[in-house]
This record gives structure tokens, sequence and C-alpha cells, in this order.
């Protein structure tokens, strides 16, 4: 995202020409020189005036995206990680939705057949992989803290060496 | 299954294909980890994806119906082939296939792998609760008796006289195969009666197994189906064989 956003910032705001075209991300490329067309997801056409980008909807109504270099810093970029996330957030949330409702069915009503105790083992097992009660990044910070106290434990060997400090 | 328990036994017979049989109905029942979204949304990807083989469509809503009380059951969604002899019925945790017009298992078994191929994804499970085939055949009685067209052992007190004429009667036995369990329910249906006599004798055997992995529905009710013809032969007088005839053996 980062890399993105630094070939964004890269076009110039004072040039009357047509700016470099902007990296927005892989679901957006602007393919051509000024005033043709390209490609934004959802918005179809792509214009260019005055150094800002133009990115009208199908229907060319006014909710356009207006983009230039002054802005591009301010627009969340969208690239693939982002639309990963925002897929893997919905079926987060739909998955803990249909298990919330089975457990309500479990505790609420008086038959849970067969058919709803399964799916709802598969949902648990499915939150339970999706929601890792320890994260990755858990486990990289558990991973520095260890590599710092190993750290600091040498540097205190260390001092209690050099002042004769020895544990005997 | 208990060690203890005893398995159906009938004698073993071939399966033989004959040139009529008295299936008036066969089902097969795939139960699946229910799909909450069914309740109460149209199943849009499976009426696509059926269409082609069952193309008429319809929703069903059944209702229970209590003292003085009528709760709402679940949708059921319906897909008839064109020549309606073939219906696949969707609900939110399962999925059937019936026809009125049964003759092969194999292309039975097609149908059903057909189905499995066509909306087994949309299940989203690598497993079924349970699996179930069932074949309810009606022995037409010719003479409107019971008596030789019924293996005598079902319909000793029938047989008997001791309880007069009958204007319905019904009975159902459960136990056990070496794949799972069977319900076996056989009798005299009402709607069967003519000027009070039966037409028709029902007999109906239902097999099934809990917890079968997707790819081995297939062999199982391949199983069911071999069971089934053994059991069958058993229920039947001399009446029946001889309507039946010989048979052609499977190949």
């Amino acid at each position: 995202m980062m890399e993105n956003m630094k070939s964004v910032g890269e076009s110039s705001t004072n040039t009357k020409s047509a700016p470099p075209l902007p990296v927005i991300g892989s679901n957006i490329t602007p393919i051509t020189e000024e005033g043709s067309k390209s490609h934004f997801s959802g918005q179809k056409d792509t214009q260019v005036s005055n150094g800002v980008w133009f990115f009208y909807t199908s229907q060319g109504q006014k909710e356009s995206t207006r983009l230039n270099s002054d802005l591009q810093q301010e627009i969340p970029i969208i690239n693939q990680t982002m639309l990963d996330e925002t897929q893997s957030h919905n079926e987060i949330e739909d998955t803990n939705e249909t298990r919330i409702a089975l457990l309500a069915r479990k505790y609420a009503e008086s038959q849970f057949s067969q058919e709803e105790s399964a799916r709802l083992d598969i949902l648990t097992e499915k939150v339970r992989r999706l929601i890792p009660s320890i994260t990755d990044k858990d486990r990289e910070k558990m991973e520095d803290l260890n590599s710092r106290l190993t750290t600091i434990s040498t540097v205190n060997n260390e001092i209690r060496r050099k002042y004769s400090l020895e544990k005997n | 299954m208990n060690n203890n328990m005893r398995l159906l036994n009938v004698p073993t017979e071939e399966p033989v294909r004959y040139s009529t049989n008295f299936i008036q109905t066969a089902v097969c029942e795939l139960r699946f980890p229910i799909l909450l979204e069914l309740e109460d949304k149209s199943p849009v990807k499976f009426q696509s994806a059926l269409k082609k083989r069952y193309p008429f469509y319809s929703k069903q809503q059944g209702i229970s119906l209590g003292a003085n009380t009528a709760s709402p059951l679940a949708n059921r969604y319906l897909f008839e082939s064109k020549k309606k002899n073939w219906l696949v019925t969707l609900s939110p945790s399962s999925l059937a296939l019936e026809t009125s017009k049964y003759t092969l298992f194999k292309d039975f078994s097609d149908r059903i792998d057909g189905l499995l191929n066509t909306v087994g994804g949309f299940l989203d499970t690598d497993f079924f609760t349970r699996v179930g085939l069932r074949y309810i055949n009606a022995i037409p009685l010719d003479d409107y008796l019971i008596d030789g067209w019924i293996n005598p052992s079902l319909i000793t007190p029938v047989n008997e006289g001791v309880l007069g004429s009958l204007s319905a009667f019904q009975s159902e036995i459960r136990g056990y195969i070496h794949e799972g369990d069977y319900t076996f329910r056989h009798g005299v249906d009402t709607n069967t009666l003519k000027n009070g006599n039966p037409t028709a004798y029902m007999l109906d055997f239902d097999y099934y197994s809990e917890g079968t992995e997707f790819d081995n529905v297939l062999p199982l009710i391949e199983k069911f189906s071999h069971q089934n013809f053994s059991f069958f032969r058993w229920t039947l007088g001399e009446k029946a064989k001889e309507t039946l005839g010989e048979g052609i053996a499977k190949k």
C-alpha cells in the first residue's frame, strides 16, 4: 500500500499537461492519456483536466471522484489487500451472525436438530480459524519481546562480569 | 451399533431386473448441516443450476398443527422434471430426489450423482448427517385378497380371520442392517379400499445411515438398494412372485 501511495505522490500539481497516470491499486487501471477512458471498478470514465484526474461512475453521476496530487494522499487507496480484508471481514461477520443465530436457537428452543448442531460445529471451527485467539501478529510480538529479553539478559551478564558481580 | 444387535437376516438374493415393478415411489434423501439462508431466502443459485433438468419450480410452506396452535415449518423448494415424474425437494437441511417412474437403480443413482455434482457444492459441507433410501411398493391385490400376495409370516393375524374384516391394517418394524438402520412399514391403507375390499398392499422400505462422507453417498445407497432386493423378495407371496416373473440377471 505504501508503495502505491508514493507513486501517487510523484505526480506534479503545477504542470498544465496531463499528469503521470496515477497508480491507485490493482483495481484501477487508467490506461491512456488525456481525455481517454479507463476502468475503475464501478467508475467507468476517466478524464484529465488541468492536472486533475476525474473518475465518473458508469451512469455519469455527480459523485465522481476528484483526484489530484494534493488529494491523492488523502484518498484511501483501494487495492487487492484491502478488498481481501473486506471480504474476510464480511466472512467473519456472516459466520459469526449465523453462529449466534444457531446458538440462540440452541438455548432458546426446546428442539435442536442434528443438522443445526452439525452446522454450529462447522461454524465454530470456522470462527476459530478466522479469528484465532492468538494471531500471527501476537506471535511476532511475543518473539520480539523474547528477543529483547534475551538481549537485556546478555547485557546484564556483561555488566555483572565487568563489575565482578557474578552470582556464586 | 451395539455388537449384540442382530441384523436383518432375510435370505440373500441377487438382484434381477423385472419387466415391471411395484415401486410406486422411490426417494433418496440427503440431510446436511442446516443452511439458515434457505429459511427465508429463495434458493436462486440452486434454481439456476437445476433448471435445465428440473425446470418447474415451486415453493411450499408447511404448517405444523398443534393443540390450538399452528406454527410455520421451514420452506421447501420443489424442482420438477419436464414430465413431472422426477422431483427434487430442497429444504434448509435436506435435499431429496423422488420419482414415480422408477425403472433401474442405475438411472436413479445417476440422477443422484448428477444432483450432487450440480448443487452439492452449494451445501457447504463435506458430509451428510443422514442418507436415506426409501422404496414404497404397492402390490396390486387383483383378487382383493391379501392371502397369497404377501409372505404369510407378515400377515398371520389377518389371515387367521380372528380380526374380522379390516378397514385398515398397518405395521411398522425397525431394525438394523450392516450399513445402518431400516424401517419397514406394511399394510392396507383406507385409500386403497374399493367397496370395502383392499386393492393394494403397501410395502414401504426405508434404509438410512447417519454421518456419511460426501464421496460415500453413492456406494452407500447402492448397498441399500442391494439389501432392499432381498428384503423385498422375502416379503412377497407366491402370487406376487408369479406376477413379477423370473426377471433378468443384472450384469
